[in-house]
């Protein structure tokens, strides 16, 4: 598994823990083949959004901050 | 002000005005069937939303089990209903409406649970001030609720059944004022987010909740059809209101994202 699925698979649980299951598997798609950046700017976009920003970050960083390049 | 704000603030101010005109003239407003109209709401709400939430998602969970807990008091709201004023003779006490209304401390009781431990409080870095507002508060409706909700209902004269659901409904009570903390608790934790609205929804409707029933405990069960009634089957409605407004903009939210997703996906794919 590359570097890219990785933080795919991390965006995809942390989008799934808040938005669901259903939601999950249409940014999954969305996310094939995009690189790590739109992954990271779409995350960070709807997470602030839903959480605010500290709780945002705290999350985006336990889940994907150690993959993030 | 949102658009659904407005039409669910107005509903109630034309509720309230009809309970202060027509309380005890108008049969829709004394017989408690505009009344009913609040939590058949908060019920249908609830079971609609249900729909797009799932068990293995951790705010999923919290917010399915909520909406589960309020369609639950819905249902007795409605079994209540129907035992007054459609067969009045098979309401006795306790009836299946009380089963409802117990059912759902121990549901909401698992939601807000679920969204805390989500949530990821951590009561060291919580406002000190806001800590101790809602330590105060609730050792104020504790005491409140223990002595008139839970030692002046024990009836020595009544059947053990009775007393056991009464006295459940006053402890009930007990713990949604620990949830109503607790989701205070949550909601500081999204600060700035929409779910931190969600948490702030649930805690005003719960608190309303609990005026209500500190109100219907202090007062007895036996109703008098003055202003106090007035005031206090406004506070379940507003209650009722508010959880439904708050579980339906958390929907609202939930659809936008994955609508907008939906939409991104067909046109760059």
């Amino acid at each position: 598994m590359n570097q890219t699925s990785e933080l795919q698979k991390s965006a995809i649980d942390l989008i799934s823990k808040y938005f669901g299951q259903s939601t999950a598997e249409v940014y999954d798609h969305f996310f094939d083949g995009e690189p790590d950046s739109v992954i990271t700017t779409s995350v960070n976009e709807i997470m602030v959004e839903y959480l605010g920003e500290k709780k945002a970050k705290e999350e985006i960083d336990k889940f994907m901050e150690p993959l993030a390049i | 002000m949102k658009i659904r704000a407005i039409i669910f603030f107005t509903f109630f101010l034309a509720v309230a005005a009809a309970y202060f005109l027509w309380f005890t003239e108008v049969p829709l407003v004394s017989d408690g069937t505009l009344y009913l109209v609040a939590p058949v709401a908060a019920a249908l709400i609830a079971l609609y939303v249900s729909r797009i939430y799932r068990f293995n998602s951790a705010n999923g969970r919290a917010q399915l089990l909520i909406a589960a807990g309020l369609a639950c008091w819905g249902i007795a709201e409605i079994i209540t209903y129907v035992l007054n004023n459609i067969i009045p003779e098979a309401n006795t006490f306790p009836s299946l409406a009380n089963f409802f209304l117990l059912l759902a401390f121990p549901i909401f009781g698992a939601g807000i649970y679920q969204g805390y431990t989500t949530a990821g409080v951590k009561l060291k870095q919580v406002n000190r001030s806001l800590l101790f507002t809602v330590l105060s508060a609730s050792i104020v409706l504790t005491i409140l609720v223990a002595y008139f909700g839970v030692n002046l209902v024990y009836d020595p004269e009544s059947d053990l059944l009775s007393n056991i659901v009464t006295v459940s409904t006053g402890l009930g009570d007990l713990v949604l004022i620990i949830l109503s903390m607790l989701t205070i608790l949550v909601a500081s934790e999204y600060k700035g987010g929409k779910l931190a609205s969600f948490w702030k929804t649930m805690a005003s409707g719960f608190f309303l909740f609990l005026v209500a029933d500190i109100m219907f405990a202090m007062h007895g069960n036996e109703y008098t059809e003055d202003m106090y009634e007035v005031v206090m089957e406004l506070a379940w409605i507003g209650a009722y209101l508010l959880l439904a407004y708050g579980v339906l903009e958390n929907y609202i939210h939930l659809s936008a994202v994955q609508k907008n997703i939906k939409a991104k996906l067909t046109q760059d794919k």
